[in-house]
This record gives structure tokens, sequence and C-alpha cells, in this order.
């Protein structure tokens, strides 16, 4: 399994687990650094949690049922 | 050189790397393919992700026009890439392509919890080609990109 096969399985778990939330995940381990609904809170929350060098993976999961047009 | 792609959602989205230059610290985001936008762009609230202002004094705002009406926007910079879908490890993330853009819209009025990778970034490849896949509950959409 290639690590961006990893990387979109756990994107997908994390957003199960905080539907509503913008989630902050370190892309090396996969660790929750923070989710909340207010991005500044994650935004800060999570700069205090990220190691030097450590890189975020940063998202929200699209609303169910949402009908998107762009 | 040919990447290709895949998303398990109904929307054709991919994490992209952003480069936010000025501090040298890399971020992930996904990214919703959006050939109806002219300019790459992110929610303004994104702006906190990257530990940018939008309201700091040397921040140059605009105006825009979308579905949801018009908005202001503030223009940041930072440069959006690649990332390979199949030499990246968890230790390195290989990015075999970055945009030569240097600056995105960071937008009051989106509310999509994505990035949207506008035209000025998709005409930067030589080719892109949506394939919806019907078979696999994992993937919904395979997304080859030629770099040029």
């Amino acid at each position: 399994m290639t690590y961006y096969a990893r990387l979109m399985a756990q994107m997908d778990r994390a957003m199960e687990k905080h539907p509503r939330s913008t989630v902050a995940m370190a892309a090396d381990t996969f660790e929750i650094l923070a989710a909340g609904r207010n991005v500044g809170r994650v935004a800060g929350q999570m700069r205090r949690k990220l190691r030097a060098n450590q890189i975020p993976v940063v998202f929200q999961r699209p609303k169910k049922g949402e009908t998107w047009i762009l | 050189m040919l990447l290709r792609f895949f998303t398990p959602r109904p929307q054709p989205i991919i994490p992209m790397v952003v480069d936010d230059y000025s501090t040298g610290r890399l971020y992930v985001f996904p990214m919703l393919f959006d050939s109806g936008a002219d300019r790459t762009a992110f929610p303004a609230s994104y702006a906190a992700i990257i530990g940018h202002d939008n309201k700091a004094q040397k921040v140059v705002a605009v105006n825009i026009g979308g579905i949801g009406g018009k908005s202001e926007a503030y223009v940041h910079s930072v440069r959006v890439g690649l990332l390979d879908p199949v030499k990246s490890t968890a230790q390195k993330l290989v990015r075999p392509w970055t945009s030569g853009l240097d600056k995105a819209l960071f937008i009051e009025k989106l509310s999509t919890p994505t990035g949207l990778l506008g035209r000025d970034v998709i005409r930067e490849w030589r080719r892109l080609t949506f394939i919806p896949i019907n078979n696999r509950p994992d993937r919904k959409w395979e997304i080859e990109i030629e770099l040029p």
C-alpha cells in the first residue's frame, strides 16, 4: 500500500471521527494534532504540537448530502 | 511525466502541498479541481492555519465574484504543488511539480471544506483527465495529470 493510499484512508478515518471539525493531522505519523470547529483555535493548537519539520495535513469532512455547485 | 491520483470522494479532490515560502513551512490541504475558477483559492479562515493574518496591513484585499455573489478575498503568498502518489513516503513527501504562481486568494464567502484549484494552476500542466470509477467503493475518480 502506498503512502498516498494510507494518507487518504487516514484522512477518511479522521473525518468520520471528527465529522464537524477542521482536523490537523501529522503527515508522517497520522497523529491528530488538533480538531475543532474554530479554525483559529485548531491552528494555534496545531502549531503548539507540531515538531520542527513536521508537515500538517489540514482538512474537513464535506457535509453529507450536500450538493456542490462551483 | 504522468501522475495518477485516486480519490474516494464524490468530488475530484486530491491532497496537495501548499508551500508558505515566506516561512519555509509546508502544509497539505485537499484541493478540488475547479475548471470554473479563474484563480486558485482557499476559504479565508485557512489563512490562520498557515499563520497569516487577513487583516494585516501588508495583505492586499480584492473583490471577487462567484456563485455565492461578491466577496472580499485576501492575497497571500503561497505556492501549491503536487504530492507524488507513488514515490512519497511518511518520511518524505515528494513534490514532482510546484506551481510557478506564488499567490492565492483566501475568500471570505468560500465555505467549501477544501481549497479550489483554479485554471491559473491547471493551465501550467500539459493535460488533465478525470476518469470516473463506478466499480470500487474506495475510489470514485482517477485523475491523470501530465506534467510539461
